[in-house]
């Protein structure tokens, strides 16, 4: 079942691999090929940004943990890994000019397609004639709004009151440049190209420059991309140190998607991102921000996939799901999320067993006993079990019309254990329709005896099944298909957890004890940090990390800091060595 | 196991924004009497009287049914084209259609020609991405080579404010489902599923009448041009410092702007029936059959209006989960499950074949408003000039049995004049050939007669002769 997968060539050879490092950092990439090889095209879905680029597919397992530690992670082997150029993603797009000029009415709509990249370790969709065009139309929309707002002007330029305007934006459009951009663009040369398109425009009017001047920056390559250059200054052979405001991009949008703020932009201006002690002040920081303070949860929100209840459809005539109901079981997960980091530790074996249960008034479909209008805290007992009984989660893992035992398995599998399935081949039966006859469980075991099925499905559903005290929108129930629920589980494949548990709550019992667990979390925020997944390259990172997070109890808060203070975060690959895909 | 894990979130809004629409059908009706727009339909027309080429790819998903639903039962290797049950709705223009049978999508390199089928693999996501292309996904969800669509666009819709237009409908999955253009490796064309945003993206920049001296408005493009300028200046200073990868990042941002350049500047040459849209009443965004009439009718009135002259139209994403219900309410399942079931089976069939009839009745309707537009150059109408090419990201297999996932026998059709080219009204049996020949033979019969390849080499043989009669 191991194999090295043949694009990542370079991700291997490029390495020095002295013995101790191979034996102690057991860091395989491989594809769970379940029976029948998929073929690899599809699994390499993740790769997009790449296209065809060494990236890999994150299939990565390191099923030891990282208990010894004596590995030749020294700086002079450092590689940090592939870094492709992004661009912002529209929620980037809209909150980087919030950040600038205050918010914008309608942005969203200016955009055809949804922009936003997945946020672990999926990477961005390629750009194309159509979303150009929707940049496009969309800084149209903000040179409007800043200009019908003096307010708004003034943070770009305080020019509109004065008599030589051009003058007046030489010397006043720089500092809004070098923020827009992100870097120091205060050379003339560049300040006079953007002043040159005013001229066009104010050859009409002086509203007519200044419309296009703003349309100009607000689609600027230096605005929409994040380009990266590094500078002279090396770390061994593989790596380059990042220029200030470089490292200010990287952790703003890595810790607020969004742009650098004044603070950070002066330190960049000021020469004082150069050092591991003044950036990790600034992380600190950061993270201490409103924004930054919500790092835990919105990684939680992601990873746990619940962000996609609000688009959800659901069968009208099994479920009384309504637009409301979906908001109100996402404000109901913020809840748990927040209450995780800031009162029970930020611990993971919380985020898999809590019985601690968000509930009002509004899901009182869920919880009958709560008709307050005020969210309160229940306990839920066995009942409850962390992230694994949100109704806003067991609703995401679900068919239109029933639960799906298969979803929630893959959840454990790919976003708990960090395997990796390959996707459903093309040629695959109908399910088998809901009825009142019948349960679940018996609907799905047709997978078992389909052997066609059984070999990928063996990893998911009998994981799945221990979910079926809960239907297709989270509901407890007890019964399905006329027939008292059996809730029995089985983990195969998986070391340490393996055997046979009945429900949900053991299943998060039997995670949350597993050093596996621990190792894909770890690897998940990986992702979420790196915007890419882990590669051969990555192993002292992520080692280091898990090692950390062990000795922190799984506290998920000291997870961040970690990953943000790594080499690999802070470093990038040299320009020009095959490696800046 | 469904599919649903492939599909996006459903669209919740249900009812379209008709007030955005109208607003810029007004400025459509405005845009019909500007200087500019005026002027170029007068000077524009072109003194050869050959009339305006252009190029329509059709897509369709899951396959269809062969003998008998699309193909006629004959084993003639040529005939006059006989009325199948799929083509009914289209029998008016018998004399404007050719049927292909025996061309295959080689280039996918399995379930090679005459050979039995190697793999179950993913015929779903490579049939999309090989239709109009010849080529393959290797290593990514994108194809690995430039479409026959994108290809005439760069040699003859460089002087359109389109170059071309990518028109699909309800489009949902994963990114390797939705793709027919491809202006090179890995670069797809979106294909745009919201008419009020392709509305706009068409006729919204349309000029507003009378308000502006011509002075003004070449004061305007310059100001545009400005703009497009440093833009482009940027891109080529920082890309001057950046790894080949990033470089092609940024050269898509490239592209785009050259393509909104096109927009502002070029000119477009229109048709007499160049008239202002009006929007059906309560067009609904969950209904397919809505979604695809106002798609369809975007996409013959940019022909018309002379704003591209290279488009493609997907009726919706390849393994499509559409329920067509609609169409025949018999039909119980989405059209992917559906096309699972054995195309003899009396239950289905009558299904399968009512579905692909619905998407001829379509191309029917798209005919009809091409056929009654005068060209602009007063050589016949737009249809006349017209290639259509109608393909399926499945074939029927070599067994013609329609449900087996094949990449063997796609049910093609060329339809429209092709402006004398194509020797139309047959049903050709071809003997075993890849579906490169058949891109050749588009683009020569758009006028590139002197390519001599297209797609994955060593699959062509030159063009199909057998076309021109």
């Amino acid at each position: 079942m191991i194999k090295e997968p043949s694009k990542s060539k370079e991700e291997f050879s490029g390495v020095p691999r002295p013995l101790t490092y191979l034996a102690i950092v057991v860091s395989f990439l491989f594809t769970w090929s379940c029976g029948s090889a998929p073929k690899p095209t599809l699994i390499k879905k993740k790769a997009e940004a790449a296209g065809k680029t060494e990236q890999n597919d994150g299939n990565v397992q390191s099923p030891i943990g990282g208990d010894n530690l004596a590995l030749s992670c020294e700086d002079a082997s450092v590689d940090p890994g592939p870094a492709p150029v992004l661009y912002l993603s529209q929620e980037q797009y809209i909150s980087t000019v919030t950040d600038l000029v205050g918010p914008i009415k309608a942005l969203e709509a200016k955009f055809n397609l949804p922009s936003n990249f997945a946020a672990l370790g999926e990477a961005q969709t390629k750009m194309d004639g159509v979303l150009v065009e929707s940049y496009f139309a969309a800084a149209a929309v903000v040179a409007k709004e800043i200009m019908a707002d003096p307010e708004k002007m003034k943070l770009v330029a305080d020019c509109e009151t004065v008599m030589d305007k051009r003058a007046c934006l030489k010397s006043n459009i720089p500092n809004f440049l070098t923020k827009a951009f992100r870097n120091e663009s205060a050379t003339s040369e560049i300040v006079e190209k953007y002043l040159a398109v005013y001229d066009q425009g104010a050859k009409t009017s002086h509203a007519r420059g200044l419309s296009l001047l703003l349309r100009s920056i607000f689609t600027s390559p230096r605005f929409l991309f994040r380009p990266e250059f590094g500078t002279a200054e090396k770390l061994g052979s593989k790596a380059v140190k990042l220029s200030g405001f470089e490292i200010a991009t990287r952790l703003a949008y890595a810790i607020w998607d969004s742009t650098p703020d004044a603070i950070l932009i002066d330190a960049a201006k000021n020469g004082k991102l150069s050092t591991p002690g003044a950036i990790s002040e600034q992380i600190t920081r950061m993270l201490a921000t409103e924004k930054g303070a919500k790092f835990v949860q919105r990684f939680l929100i992601s990873w746990s996939e619940v962000d996609r209840v609000t688009t959800l459809s659901k069968s009208a005539k099994i479920f009384p799901w309504t637009a409301t109901l979906a908001n109100t079981v996402s404000i109901q997960s913020s809840l748990f999320f927040d209450d995780l980091v800031l009162n029970q530790g930020g611990a993971l074996s919380s985020l898999l067993t809590s019985s601690k249960v968000f509930a009002n008034k509004g899901t009182n479909i869920y919880y009958p006993a709560v008709t307050d209008v005020e969210w309160k805290i229940i306990d839920q007992g066995e009942e409850a079990s962390g992230v694994l009984t949100l109704p806003a989660f067991l609703a995401v893992m679900a068919k239109e019309d029933e639960g799906s035992p298969t979803y929630r398995g893959r959840f454990v599998r790919e976003n708990l254990l960090c395997q990796k399935l390959p996707p459903p081949p093309a040629d695959i039966p109908d399910a088998i329709p809901v009825s009142d006859t019948s349960s679940t469980r018996e609907r799905f075991l047709e997978h078992a005896s389909n052997p066609a099925c059984s070999a990928c499905h063996n990893l998911m559903d009998p994981i799945g099944f221990a979910f079926e005290t809960f239907d297709g929108i989270g509901r407890p129930r007890t019964k399905d298909g006329g027939k008292p629920i059996d809730n029995s589980g089985e983990m195969f494949s998986a070391l340490g957890i393996e055997g046979k548990f009945n429900g949900v709550a053991a299943l998060g019992k039997k995670l949350a004890s597993s050093t596996l667990v621990e190792d894909c979390m770890t690897k998940q925020f990986f992702r979420f940090v790196q915007k890419r997944t882990e590669g051969a390259v990555d192993s002292c990172t992520i080692s280091k990390a898990l090692k950390g997070f062990q000795d922190s109890k799984g506290d998920l808060r000291t997870l961040p800091a970690t990953f943000l203070n790594a080499n690999t975060f802070l470093y990038r690959r040299p320009i020009n060595s095959g490696s800046g895909k | 196991m469904s599919n649903t894990s492939n599909k996006n979130p459903s669209d919740m809004r249900t009812v379209m924004n008709r007030r955005k629409l109208l607003r810029g059908v007004s400025a459509l009706a405005a845009a019909l009497t500007s200087p500019s727009w005026m002027n170029s339909t007068a000077f524009g027309a072109d003194a050869s009287g050959k009339g305006t080429k252009r190029f329509i790819g059709l897509f369709s998903s899951v396959g269809t049914v062969g003998q008998g639903g699309f193909f006629p039962l004959t084993k003639a290797a040529s005939s006059p084209l006989e009325i199948t049950p799929i083509i009914k709705p289209m029998a008016k223009y018998v004399d404007k259609m050719l049927m292909l049978h025996g061309v295959h999508m080689s280039s996918i390199g399995y379930d090679t020609i005459g050979g039995p089928r190697i793999s179950s693999g993913a015929p779903h996501a490579e049939g999309p991405n090989a239709l109009f292309t010849g080529g393959a996904l290797s290593g990514g969800p994108y194809a690995d080579r430039i479409s026959v669509d994108q290809y005439l666009a760069q040699k003859l819709g460089q002087s359109s404010a389109f170059p071309s237009l990518e028109f699909g409908v309800q489009m949902a999955g994963q990114s390797v489902l939705k793709h027919v253009s491809f202006r090179g490796p890995y670069q797809p064309n979106t294909a745009v599923h919201d008419p009020t945003k392709m509305y706009q993206r068409i006729f919204g920049g349309a000029l507003p009448s009378g308000q502006e001296s011509t002075a003004q408005i070449q004061q305007r493009l310059a100001e545009e041009r400005s703009v497009l300028d440093i833009l482009k200046g940027e891109i080529a200073t920082l890309q001057s410092r950046m790894s080949p990868d990033d470089k092609i990042a940024l050269d898509a941002h490239l592209d785009g702007l050259r393509g909104i350049e096109k927009q502002i500047t070029n000119v477009p040459v229109a048709s007499s029936k160049c008239e202002p849209y009006v929007y059906p009443k309560d067009v609904t965004w969950r209904s397919q059959a809505d979604m695809t009439r106002v798609q369809m009718d975007l996409m013959t009135l940019a022909h018309i209006c002379g704003m591209t002259k290279i488009s493609t139209f997907m009726f919706s994403n390849a393994n499509s989960w559409s329920n067509y219900s609609f169409v025949d309410p018999t039909i119980t399942m989405d059209h992917h499950a559906l096309s699972h079931k054995s195309a003899t089976d009396p239950k289905y069939r009558p299904q399968l074949i009512n579905i692909y009839a619905w998407q001829a009745s379509q191309v029917a309707y798209m005919m009809d408003r091409l056929a009654a537009a005068p060209d602009p150059t007063g050589a016949g109408t737009v249809l006349d000039n017209t290639v259509i090419l109608w393909g399926n990201e499945l074939g029927i297999g070599l067994d013609d049995r329609g449900n087996t996932h094949s990449v063997s026998n796609v049910p093609w059709l060329l339809a429209g004049g092709t402006g004398g080219y194509f020797k139309m009204g047959r049903y050709l049996r071809l003997p075993d050939i890849a579906h490169n020949n058949l891109l050749l033979s588009v683009l020569h019969a758009m006028g590139l007669e002197n390519e001599t390849t297209f797609g994955k080499p060593g699959l062509v043989t030159g063009p199909i002769a057998e076309l021109r009669g």
